[in-house]
């Protein structure tokens, strides 16, 4: 695929990068402080979320994995401003939020259903745009770029519904890309492609973060995923949920499904979240 | 697949044949009620030459001018004011649920009366002129539009509408671009069965209350006792009802592009 090129094919084996300065709130670009989220049901409330903290820095890609029925597209969705937090907030650039923020772009889980079928490729990446009123040419440009980004240059002209799974999702990814926003929340973004076209998504974002330095916030349910994507990875669990583990992941920014996955620091880590997730669901 | 891009763009050829599959039948009919009404005696049952002749003389063209185009004035403003008021209380209801709960009740008692049992206050407030006509229609028109509406509008995918409150797309830019197009396939079911509601209507007011439109001009023929001109009267109604119906075809067509489109490349890759 078109990433595949730009993505170096071996990864060099530096050292970790410097070590987590997690608990540094002023310098969080994104901040879950105390967060909990109940819903009223019959019997009186259900708390999904509960006093959830979280912190992405600028440049990071964190990753968020749990069992599924963990509630992590409800703390997504409230972090995107989708849902009102029961208790706790979320800040971003200091401020906290209480609708959807501006310097948040969100790629969801379904692609089929999040890009309008009735508008081409360019005109679902220029939508927001338009709403947030950049003049007409420096839009064009904007979607002209986000679409080559995603090795997409060609489809701006199509609907979506003439493009397969994988590049549907690009097509939200660019979206988000022209957006131009602090941070990017996915939510399970490769859940429904087969495994290869997963597999060049998923460089496909370590791409776009060596070539645009954006800030990602990623939610999945696969542990491989999490760690192959994250510089830190934060770990899900219990009921209602909260955050089991924090790990910061020692594998430097070049990283290689073939080789990066055989390292012995990524097999560790995976293994040990595993463990964990299943000790957890006993 | 090479079928299905052809549904979608057909070559001539395939149009002229798809137009003989329609119009076999109509065409067999008539040369058959030709031939059997061909030496009618009957008062009521003229011959369909007669029936034809009248037509000629009647609707071609003085009655175009004194007949038709009165009448379809009155429809395109009446079903114009109709779609308006549809589409844009249909949104409001449907994106204001809590609105449209509370409306409900009224909403379904007002749909419940006939348009024609409106004819009696429409002549005493309106009077037999175009608008008590354009008003009947409106308001006849009006329900199966904004039903549709309320339900297109509900049925938008609920991830879509995720996409733009979390893109922060503004209330203008989202009916434009997101509501009224998501709704647009149901909305277009609704005008296609205001339009037949609006022609019923249209000929109903003018018996009822009028000095032209075809309608009116049937009636005369009957009570003249001008018996071929009355069915030359419903012929032309018949083929106007006709022609409206394939220009909204046209019309739907070019709105639903997308729709028909996406449903063929479906179709097509589940083959």
């Amino acid at each position: 695929m078109a990433e595949s090129a730009t993505t170096p094919a071996v990864a060099a084996r530096r050292p970790a990068e410097p070590p987590d300065t997690a608990g540094e709130r002023h310098s969080a670009l994104l901040s879950v402080q105390r967060l909990t989220k109940s819903y009223p049901v019959p019997e009186g409330r259900r708390t999904v979320v509960e006093d959830l903290d979280l912190d992405v820095r600028p440049g990071e890609i964190v990753t968020i994995v749990g069992p599924s029925g963990a509630g992590k597209t409800t703390l997504l969705r409230c972090i995107a401003g989708l849902l009102p937090a029961s208790s706790g907030q979320v800040v971003i650039g200091g401020r906290p939020v209480t609708g959807p923020p501006e310097q948040l772009a969100v790629v969801f889980q379904d692609y089929s259903r999040s890009l309008m079928p009735w508008l081409s490729v360019r005109h679902n990446v220029e939508l927001p745009l338009r709403g947030k009123n950049v003049p007409r040419d420096e839009r064009r440009r904007r979607v002209t770029d986000a679409l080559a980004d995603v090795g997409l240059g060609h489809t701006a002209e199509q609907h979506p519904w003439q493009l397969s799974g994988g590049m549907q999702q690009r097509v939200a990814i660019a979206r988000a890309l022209a957006y131009r926003p602090q941070a990017m929340l996915m939510d399970e973004p490769f859940a429904s492609v087969d495994a290869q076209t997963r597999a060049d998504l998923e460089d496909l974002v370590l791409d776009l973060r060596q070539r645009l330095d954006i800030t990602i916030l990623l939610v999945t349910h696969d542990i491989d995923e999490a760690v192959y994507l994250g510089d830190t990875v934060v770990v899900l669990g219990g009921r209602p949920t909260r955050v089991r583990e924090r790990l910061t992941v020692p594998l430097g920014r070049d990283r290689d499904q073939a080789t990066t996955k055989a390292l012995p620091e990524f097999v560790r880590l995976r293994t040990h979240i595993l463990t964990g997730i299943r000790e957890g669901a006993s | 697949m090479a079928r299905l891009a052809d549904d979608a763009h057909p070559s001539p050829l395939r149009m002229i044949g798809r137009l003989g599959v329609e119009a076999w039948l109509p065409v067999a009919l008539f040369v058959a009620w030709w031939v059997a009404s061909d030496s009618s005696q009957s008062l009521y049952f003229p011959s369909l030459q007669t029936i034809v002749e009248a037509f000629g003389r009647t609707w071609l063209p003085a009655g175009i001018t004194e007949h038709v185009l009165p009448s379809l004035g009155n429809l395109a403003a009446g079903f114009a004011i109709a779609s308006a008021l549809g589409v844009g209380l249909g949104l409001v209801l449907g994106l204001v649920r809590r609105l449209g709960a509370a409306l409900s009740p009224i909403l379904e008692f007002m749909r419940a009366v006939p348009a024609v049992a409106l004819l009696p206050l429409g002549l005493l407030l309106l009077g037999i002129g175009s608008s008590m006509k354009i008003a009947l229609i409106a308001y006849a028109a009006f329900w199966p539009i904004l039903l549709t509406t309320v339900d297109g509008v509900r049925g938008i995918d609920a991830t879509v509408q995720d996409v733009a409150r979390s893109y922060r797309v503004p209330l203008r830019l989202r009916l434009t671009s997101v509501v009224l197009p998501g709704a647009a396939p149901q909305i277009m079911t609704g005008m296609r069965t205001s339009l037949s509601i609006g022609i019923t209507v249209i000929v109903f007011s003018e018996m009822a209350g009028s000095t032209e439109g075809i309608g009116y001009a049937i009636l005369q023929a009957q009570r003249g006792f001008r018996i071929a001109e009355m069915w030359a009267g419903m012929l032309a109604l018949g083929i106007i009802g006709y022609l409206l119906n394939i220009a909204f075809r046209g019309l739907e067509h070019r709105v639903l592009r997308w729709n028909r489109a996406m449903h063929h490349t479906m179709l097509a890759a589940r083959s």
